[in-house]
């Protein structure tokens, strides 16, 4: 075939171009209509594959997502993830905080002097004049939660604080928290998801850290966790919390906190007890889509007593428990 | 050249799996026209490929969920369409057929009426295998790069290039008599 031939057949092909029949009339609303009308049964279909119904295939692809959707939610949503982005000098220190010693029921009496150091301060003295903190502190199991020495401490960093205060500006996080679906997902599924070995093992692979290390793929990766992550909880509160998140977006894009991710400290913390029982928890995750206690969390008092070392003791003294009644009592 | 929107494409997208169901109607616009005529040159009659282009939208809607973002959205709906025009194909035989006795008197083409040479133009494509079919169309009527046929196609960009080739050289055989 010459350059000659070539021509010939192209104006051969071009005979058709010049003739090519238009759509008919009324096609794009023939669609449209067709779309509309099956629009109940893709909403079902939709949500059959996002609660793993639509075959084998379908399944492991939600299981995969769902997983990696834990972990990203579950840092994200209860750590705000470490504000040390650093290498292995921040990670290293989490370590060491989160392999010390839980308190035992025995360290919180009334003659420990963290306490009645605790019970002493300013910070106390402001804490018991706020009124949201008391209310918050009045609820016996939640007060329990938040002496969680660990848990207290992450409760603590700004960071959280802030993302609590920019999910209750739009009411997100209480609808979030409402959502049947979400909540038994987070008290059920994450917990087995995080003891889950396949996501330790995917969690661990070298080749994934490799990859996760050139930049395109990161930017790949990125959009396309989102967008799944989206699709795949196809909840539209949750979608705009997901999306709507700085962290996330950071905690993607950023190499230093996809080591952090993979890192042996993150996959420790995921799987303490302490963590799983505060995600599991009916109480905190009640406590959370109340307004008040969003508030209570943010203020200043409460703030400052979660950063304070005595504050996790002093929460299961019996003086703390009467300071917090007597408090109540007289704001009401 | 149909390639260029792709962030509106996934934002579009996107909306439909919120369930905003008037948001596929840009997806339709943007790429009817391209599909209806690459249909029409897959099958060789309008209404068909009127109903392949159609049932090709419906389907893509109902599979939404399991389109890939970091695909481009004509490559996926591309293959939904190339997939009906298939199943139509097997379902009833082509309308437009070449006429024996014309293909026997190898006349030059050339001297034939426009009318008559539109349609053995149309009619050696049809007789063409559809992998081969596939590229005639989608490189002279939709007028892809050899990356976006790729894309679509799902093959390297040599392939595409190795079957275009040989596409060629048969649609020139069926209407020139090459190699003959």
């Amino acid at each position: 075939m010459n350059t000659q031939d070539d021509a010939r057949l192209d104006a051969a092909l071009g005979e058709l171009t010049g003739a090519e029949p238009t759509l008919p009339a009324g096609f794009r609303p023939a669609v449209m209509d067709e779309v509309r009308r099956r629009e109940d049964d893709v909403a079902r279909t939709r949500r059959a594959t996002v609660n793993g119904e639509g075959g084998p295939m379908s399944k492991k692809v939600m299981i995969g997502l769902a997983a990696a959707a834990a972990v990203v939610f579950a840092v994200l949503a209860v750590t705000g993830f470490p504000p040390d982005l650093g290498g292995a000098q921040g990670t290293i220190g989490q370590a060491k905080r989160y392999t010390a010693p839980q308190i035992a029921e025995g360290d919180a009496n009334i003659g420990d002097p963290a306490v009645q150091q605790f019970l002493q301060s300013e910070t106390f003295a402001a804490l018991m004049a706020d009124p949201d903190a008391v209310k918050l502190l009045a609820n016996a199991e939640l007060a329990q939660a938040l002496g969680d020495q660990d848990l207290a401490a992450e409760l603590g960093r700004s960071r959280f604080a802030d993302d609590l205060a920019a999910l209750e500006a739009d009411g997100g996080l209480r609808r979030l928290l409402q959502d049947a679906e979400i909540v038994a997902f987070m008290r059920n599924e994450l917990r087995t998801y995080l003891d889950d070995e396949a996501l330790r093992r995917f969690l661990d692979d070298a080749e994934l850290r490799t990859r996760l290390s050139q930049a395109d793929l990161r930017t790949r990766l990125r959009s396309a966790t989102e967008a799944d992550l989206r699709r795949m909880l196809g909840n539209a509160d949750f979608a705009r919390y997901l999306a709507g998140r700085h962290t996330l977006r950071y905690a993607l894009a950023d190499e230093a906190m996809l080591r952090a991710m993979l890192s042996a400290d993150l996959r420790t913390r995921l799987r303490a007890n302490w963590f799983a029982q505060a995600l599991r928890s009916p109480v905190l995750l009640r406590a959370l889509s109340d307004p008040g206690v969003a508030q209570a969390l943010r203020a200043p008092a409460m703030l400052r007593a979660l950063a304070d070392p005595g504050f996790a003791k002093a929460i299961r003294s019996a003086e703390f428990a009467s300071a917090v009644r007597a408090a109540e009592l007289r704001t009401r | 050249m149909y390639l260029k929107a792709d962030e509106d494409d996934a934002a579009a997208v996107q909306r439909c799996l919120e369930g905003k169901t008037e948001a596929f109607e840009p997806l339709v616009a943007r790429y009817e026209h391209v599909l209806f005529r690459v249909a029409v040159r897959m099958l060789g009659n309008v209404e068909d490929a009127r109903d392949a282009t159609q049932t090709a939208f419906v389907k893509a809607f109902e599979h939404l969920h399991r389109y890939d973002p970091a695909f481009r959205f004509f490559s996926w709906i591309y293959r939904i369409l190339a997939n009906e025009c298939l199943n139509q194909k097997r379902a009833r035989r082509p309308q437009v057929e070449v006429d024996p006795e014309l293909a026997a008197q190898g006349g030059p083409f050339e001297e034939l009426d426009q009318g008559e040479r539109r349609r053995r133009v149309q009619a050696a494509l049809l007789e063409l295998a559809p992998a081969y079919r596939e590229v005639v169309v989608l490189r002279h009527f939709a007028e892809l790069s050899y990356d976006e046929m790729a894309t679509a196609l799902g093959i390297p960009q040599k392939t595409v290039k190795s079957r275009l080739h040989t596409a060629r050289q048969q649609l020139g055989a069926r209407l020139f008599g090459w190699g003959r």
